[in-house]
């Protein structure tokens, strides 16, 4: 595989143990959450002619029963526990827990995406965990020491954040082009939300909506947050703002359509908050 | 101690500092590429995805997949699939693949249906269009095809 010498040097540089460790304990409170708050053991009731798995869950043949599922939220659970308290400490558990907690929200998400529709909520946070995952260095919270082997995975982990952003904005463009700025696309949106009723509130999204210019604006925000995403890989001093901005788009996301982005916003948070700070990383 | 050396609290042994193995750096690119590749090419393999969250233009024109049940009296409702359980809630995204299914496979999707919800006795599969003249307006039905019928006999 032929990469420019420029991009690997960057992506391999040294970094600090402290955040590699302070990564991992995120990524597993993240994980944590994702997991236990979610009714996972609901999906056992789903007859097995709805079922619809992804490619790595077509063995089965149906969806688990609820002992399996609960079982699988108490194991991940214990792990992703585990995964904090050893980034504490820099022991193995910190390794291997988050790896057990990665593959469970993995296998849990995995489910709840088999039931008709493919549901991104849990996508993010498994990408950019996966080069942690990979990762195998023991690292504690707190420490300074640096290395080739604390680096990576936050750098790897903030490209693949990048790269999901940015190829939301793609998308958008590439099938839609600047309609779905400049049309009434948007107030379409909100008239669909505000129809569902599924947001805590209409009042956001019908306040947008009765405005076409708010509506454009809205969607050209949106859209410019997703396209200059990438400027969090040669920018350090983006990467907060861009976390922020992260945070406001999931947070109007949620008030106007009703759909539950938190653990995008975390995710968006640590990882661009680790990688923002002072100190090499 | 030397820089890249640092003692772990109870163990005294040495952390790891050492790069990633050349396998690993290969994963570490093979993964990235993989993120970019399914969104070029327009590829769902959960956890990877294409990204096409609300990617095509909305309109006034809503073209809907709706699974109806219909009780004694031949009064149509929509099939409440949410209150059926979170098993069900996103089946609804089944249906144009269900209509295009053989027999035996709608027979099963059916009454899975059914089975979701003691009291109806009769469902219908329609694609349906619906019209608003305006965001805010109330969307109205504007025509609608049959495409599949089934009931608990």
């Amino acid at each position: 595989m032929v990469v420019p010498r420029r991009v690997d040097g960057w992506l391999f540089a040294e970094g600090q143990a402290g955040h590699l460790a302070a990564l991992r304990a995120g990524l597993a409170g993240i994980l944590l959450l994702r997991i236990v708050t979610w009714p996972f053991v609901e999906l056992a009731r789903t007859p097995a002619s709805l079922f619809r798995p992804p490619l790595f869950l077509g063995w089965a043949p149906g969806m688990p029963p609820a002992a399996v599922l609960v079982g699988l939220q108490v194991l991940g659970a214990v792990a992703a526990v585990l995964a904090i308290a050893g980034s504490r400490y820099g022991r193995r558990p910190a390794v291997s827990g988050l790896r057990v907690a990665w593959l469970v929200l993995l296998a849990l998400g995995g489910l709840k995406t088999s039931t008709g529709k493919v549901l991104h909520n849990d996508v993010l946070v498994l990408l950019v965990a996966f080069p942690a995952v990979l990762s195998s260095a023991r690292a504690r919270t707190g420490s300074r020491v640096s290395g080739t082997a604390f680096g990576w995975p936050l750098r790897a982990g903030l490209s693949a954040l990048a790269l999901v952003y940015f190829l939301c904005g793609v998308q958008k463009l590439r099938h839609s082009g600047l309609a779905w700025v400049f049309s009434d696309n948007m107030r379409w949106i909100l008239h669909d939300a505000v129809a569902s009723e599924m947001a805590p509130t209409t009042a956001v999204a019908s306040a947008l909506m009765s405005s076409a210019a708010l509506s454009v604006a809205s969607a050209l925000g949106l859209l410019a947050i997703e396209l200059s995403f990438p400027v969090v890989l040669v920018r350090r001093g983006a990467r907060w703002p861009m976390a922020a901005a992260a945070v406001a788009l999931h947070s109007l996301t949620w008030v106007t359509l009703g759909l539950d982005y938190w653990a995008w916003s975390l995710t968006a948070v640590l990882v661009l908050g680790l990688t923002g700070l002072r100190a090499r990383c | 101690m030397p820089r890249d050396v640092e003692a772990g609290p109870a163990t005294l042994q040495p952390l790891s500092v050492e790069g990633p193995r050349a396998a690993v750096r290969i994963a570490v690119y093979i993964f990235l590429a993989a993120i970019l590749a399914c969104g070029v090419l327009q590829i769902e393999v959960w956890p990877f995805s294409a990204f096409r969250l609300f990617s095509t233009v909305r309109t006034g024109t809503a073209v809907r997949w709706d699974l109806v049940a219909v009780d004694d009296r031949g009064v149509e409702t929509p099939a409440d699939l949410a209150a059926m359980g979170r098993g069900y809630r996103q089946s609804g995204h089944l249906l144009p693949d269900v209509v295009e299914a053989s027999a035996d496979e709608q027979d099963s999707a059916c009454r899975a249906w059914l089975d979701g919800d003691r009291d109806v006795r009769l469902l219908r599969v329609y694609r349906s269009v619906y019209v608003a003249v305006a965001p805010g307006a109330e969307s109205t039905l504007r025509s609608r095809t049959l495409h599949l019928s089934c009931d608990r006999s």
